[in-house]
């Protein structure tokens, strides 16, 4: 993400993002411009960045409790979200399909 | 401002940079996970559900053209004289009349064998004796092509295959498939690979999963649910691998069917039967026909083919998804060829040879004519 910024902004020197710190010019404005305009993130030069290193550390922390939870607690995440009321019904669009291997049992 | 030496180092740079991009999407071609847009894309089940069949039009339009198939002889009388009346050691189309037969044998060489033509299987000194091993290949595919048409409409219904919804002109089909070779160690300080991490099997397509899959699920019946079938953990003991041997049969299916996961599955939970499209059952009786075709048909002819026509572990060809589908969602886009020749959809038990009757008859004739044509081919080298 970071380096799709820099490239969005290339063409205002936004490969020069160390200068664009201390000396704001047209590439920040840009940059913020972008991420408000795709993301929907009204953000500054810091407040991005801090964002950013949050998300950067949390990534790890909530995908290690996943990967602890799953197989422990809970095995099927799709089943134990409908037994929760987590995940929706759907509209059915066709006839639900029998599993053939209850109609065929013993079948392989 | 822009100064022009930064904007040269600039366009430089990018420069670079895009043609590290091609070299990847390159590098890619094969599994061709990457694809250039535009795409078309179709929505098959609930909105915002991910439902979508996504096909790249530049990629469909050569692959359709490729799946035509040929136009259908005219048809033949069927009185007159039976075939097996007429011809010797007429088999399985002996109830045929004689135009009848004829008909079936001039479209199956245009289907399996259109340059060598007849001799491709028959003794030009005399059409009736078995001493080339094609001859008795191409009677036990016709025997299992009739077994497809009879047995399998679950998966084939009446649309049905003929010789050339695999062959297509050519005498091995394309798509064919052997059982992998243990890995060559030579000595122990190179490390176990488990059957995985060969990116360039064509089998994995640039994958780093199991590459043997085949083996595991269309001629041995490995298990291939391997989630849980609780939310709560309830001794499911199904390993990653497991799982990734699962992957790999899901993605030979979607590749050689040209479609997406989503063409089976929904999109929120793949396991689910209740939520899934009806293709999700016509692909699951697939799997069973691929096993029952590999196990009953190809390695039964095992002793009749000669030693070329083998993998390397002297295993046969045998058949998967791709070999009919070759990348259609219905071979040749559904088109009902078989219809054209009944004497395909029609179960006939094999009469005369070395055992009359179906099933273990058929075998023992089978065992017998492939002895006979061991010794022919030691005697004339093979094709």
């Amino acid at each position: 993400m970071h380096g799709a910024t820099i490239l969005a902004v290339g063409r205002y020197g936004g490969e020069r993002e160390i200068e664009q710190i201390v000396d704001r010019g047209t590439a920040s404005e840009r940059a913020a411009l972008f991420w408000r305009w795709t993301m929907g993130f009204n953000a500054t030069m810091e407040s991005i960045h801090r964002w950013a290193w949050w998300f950067a550390v949390l990534c790890p922390l909530t995908g290690g409790i996943g990967i602890l939870l799953t197989g422990t607690v809970v095995d099927n995440w799709y089943l134990w979200a409908i037994k929760h009321g987590v995940a929706p019904p759907y509209p059915e669009l066709w006839t639900p399909t029998i599993d053939p291997a209850i109609v065929n049992p013993g079948a392989k | 401002m822009r100064t022009p030496q930064r904007s040269s180092s600039l366009r430089a740079a990018l420069c670079v940079a895009a043609a590290g991009l091609l070299m990847t999407l390159a590098g890619c071609e094969r599994g061709a996970p990457f694809e250039r847009p535009p795409v078309d894309s179709v929505q098959s089940g609930y909105r915002g559900t991910g439902m979508l069949q996504v096909y790249n039009p530049r990629i469909m339009e050569p692959q359709i053209e490729a799946n035509q198939p040929p136009a259908a002889l005219p048809p033949a009388p069927s009185d007159g004289p039976k075939a097996s009346k007429v011809y010797q050691n007429v088999q399985v189309l002996g109830d045929l009349s004689a135009a009848e037969f004829v008909r079936h044998m001039t479209a199956i060489t245009a289907w399996v064998a259109p340059n060598e033509g007849c001799v491709y299987c028959h003794n030009p000194a005399n059409f009736a004796e078995d001493s080339k091993y094609t001859k008795v290949v191409a009677r036990r595919m016709i025997q299992m092509t009739q077994h497809i048409n009879v047995d399998w409409q679950q998966h084939v219904s009446t649309t049905g295959v003929t010789c050339y919804t695999c062959h297509r002109g050519q005498a091995v089909p394309s798509k064919i498939w052997f059982t992998a070779p243990p890995q060559d160690k030579r000595a122990d300080f190179i490390g176990t690979k488990n059957a995985q991490n060969t990116p360039d099997k064509d089998s994995v397509k640039g994958a780093s999963l199991p590459y043997d899959h085949y083996t595991e699920y269309f001629r041995e019946a490995k298990p291939i649910r391997v989630a849980g079938d609780t939310a709560l953990p309830n001794g499911n003991r199904s390993s990653i691998q497991q799982g990734e041997f699962t992957y790999g049969l899901m993605m030979h299916m979607a590749d050689s069917l040209g479609v997406n996961c989503t063409y089976c599955h929904n999109s929120r939970s793949f396991a689910s039967w209740a939520e899934s499209p009806p293709q999700r059952g016509t692909a699951w009786y697939g799997i069973r026909m691929v096993r029952d075709l590999n196990l009953d048909y190809m390695e039964g002819l095992t002793d009749v083919f000669p030693a070329e026509r083998k993998g390397v572990l002297g295993d046969v060809a045998k058949v998967n998804c791709a070999t009919c589908h070759q990348g259609a969602y219905k071979p040749l886009y559904g088109a009902k060829m078989a219809k054209d020749h009944p004497e395909l959809t029609t179960l006939v038990q094999v009469v005369g040879g070395a055992g009359a009757g179906g099933g273990a008859g058929d075998a023992q004739a089978l065992k017998a004519t492939a002895a006979a044509v061991a010794g022919a081919n030691k005697s004339a080298p093979a094709r």
